[in-house]
């Protein structure tokens, strides 16, 4: 029942879709019908974008996001994690993590394309910057969080601080980390997107920019659609991660 | 132990204020690069007086604010009724859910090019960014929350004969909330993320303007002070929308 109705709600918005773009009421450079999108789909696929196959523009966003989230994560967990624990790093670190957090990232990224030019350097450090805070905070609030009995049961068969550490806390902590993970890739892999509208010369979120200025509705369409699905896969591949590294979880 | 705490972040915090200044008051890094404090302090005077090409901090702000609260008021004014009523009617969840979800994992900066196309450079397409931006999330967290509300207590207010909406006024809305306003909160970080990065890519007024035009002209100065404006502004929107939460939903934690 619940499947047939979503199908059908599908199919309606294709129907409407391609009735708006058969009245013409709306100019084909606007809004490019069902068809033609899916026949552009298969010519960039087939002949890739300005001296680039489509994978080459997926795989060079796709450096870049895993390079930045990457390092943001290793950072912002290290930091995370020792802030949980020492609460002097945590009064040090506080008031900087709580500034960049919330702070709009595009608006270190002119500072930083200042700085490094608008190559390479200038996006890793802008991912690793986004990702660091939402790292540290998740990390951080998961070591406090910590079951109070399993640490004191630990202490009390007398283990030391490090295998405290390595055998409780860090254990604990991962399923908030993979949380934090989830929610720093969703944000570090927009920020890609826009870094990439804003100052690029590949990838996909520049793709969509240079199609859109020559007005080619339907390419920027595909573009969506592709930077929509990479976005999922990232996700899932990161949920089947924290699946297989917490295979604990529920039980 | 809060005053030990207190004491340093504050040493953090200064330490790295006295690094900042001392590294740009000993042409370590060229102005270009790095303006110090003192830059800063007279950029934020200068702005406030006479404005960034004309157009003052203040109105700036103002157009950068009301942007984002516009999309974000606009998404939360349409999107917790819809979410609402997509928690309650299975078929009205069948029929959008599917729309949400396609939405809500596309970074926003994505369809901003569609939107430039079809309304134009000026502020139909942010607003309609904005709350495209913010509107998949919230509607997403008030449709979880109607269906997060305990079964049984909707049983025990129906067999004490509790109208439908009686039942949902005082039942499934109370336990929506909490879910609701963690909706909002992150709906307008992300919205706030966005109104920037529309305004670095089409916009001749608002703090993402400024701070965009400024590096073109190699003004460190005011690009830092933007930078410090927008962060302190996100910590204050944050933090309103976190009392606010407190102050509605006074029992959260307390289930």
């Amino acid at each position: 029942m619940r499947v047939l109705v979503t199908l059908a709600s599908i199919a309606a918005v294709l129907l409407l879709w391609e009735a708006i773009c058969a009245s013409g009421a709306v100019p084909d450079l606007l809004l490019p019908t069902p068809v033609e999108t899916f026949q552009t789909a298969q010519e960039l696929i087939a002949g890739g974008y300005k001296g680039y196959s489509l994978a080459e523009h997926v795989g060079f966003s796709l450096e870049r996001v895993l390079a930045g989230f990457g390092l943001g994560m290793v950072a912002g967990t290290s930091i995370g994690l020792i802030a949980g624990s020492v609460p002097a790093v945590d009064a040090i670190a506080a008031p900087f993590i709580g500034f960049l957090r919330p702070l709009p990232q595009l608006a270190y990224f002119v500072l930083l394309i200042v700085w490094f030019g608008i190559g390479e350097m200038a996006k890793i450090t802008l991912l690793f910057l986004t990702a660091l805070p939402v790292a540290a905070v998740a990390a951080r609030d998961g070591v406090r969080n910590v079951d109070q009995t399993r640490l004191r049961a630990a202490q009390a068969l007398g283990a030391n601080r490090a295998q405290i550490f390595l055998h409780v806390t860090l254990p604990s902590t991962l399923g908030p980390i993979f949380t934090g993970a989830r929610l720093a890739l969703g944000i570090t892999y927009g920020t890609l997107i826009a870094s990439e509208i804003i100052a690029g010369s590949t990838g996909i979120g520049w793709m969509i920019l240079d199609a859109g200025r020559f007005l080619r509705s339907d390419e920027v369409f595909v573009g969506i659609a592709v930077i929509g699905a990479l976005g999922l896969v990232l996700d899932r591949l990161l949920v089947a991660a924290e699946r297989r590294v917490i295979h604990w979880a529920g039980s | 132990m809060q005053t030990r705490r207190l004491a340093l972040s504050v040493g953090g915090v200064l330490a790295a204020l006295l690094g900042w200044w001392a590294l740009t008051a000993t042409d370590v890094v060229a102005p270009e690069l790095l303006a110090g404090p003192g830059a800063v302090i007279a950029a934020l005077r200068e702005m406030l007086a006479n404005g960034y090409r004309g157009t003052t901090l203040q109105q700036n702000t103002l157009a950068t604010l009301g942007r984002c609260l516009g999309g974000f008021g606009l998404a939360t004014l349409i999107g917790v009724p819809l979410g609402l009523f997509m928690g309650v009617n299975r078929v009205a969840s069948a029929a959008l859910d599917w729309i949400v979800q396609v939405l809500r994992p596309l970074p926003p900066l994505s369809y901003m090019i569609l939107l430039i196309v079809w309304l134009g450079v000026g502020n139909a397409s942010k607003l309609a960014l904005l709350f495209l931006t913010a509107f998949p999330i919230i509607v997403s967290a008030s449709a979880a929350g109607v269906r997060g509300v305990a079964r049984q207590r909707v049983q025990a207010a129906q067999s004490l004969g509790a109208s439908d909406e009686a039942v949902f006024r005082h039942v499934i809305f109370p336990g929506a909330l909490p879910q609701i306003f963690s909706g909002l909160r992150i709906a307008l970080a992300a919205a706030f993320s966005t109104v920037v990065a529309a305004e670095l890519l089409a916009a001749t007024d608002g703090l993402g303007w400024m701070v965009i035009s400024a590096s073109h002209f190699l003004r460190s100065d005011i690009v830092e002070l933007g930078i410090i404006v927008l962060g302190v502004l996100g910590m204050a929107l944050g933090g309103a929308l976190l009392a606010l939460d407190l102050r509605v939903v006074h029992w959260r934690g307390r289930d």
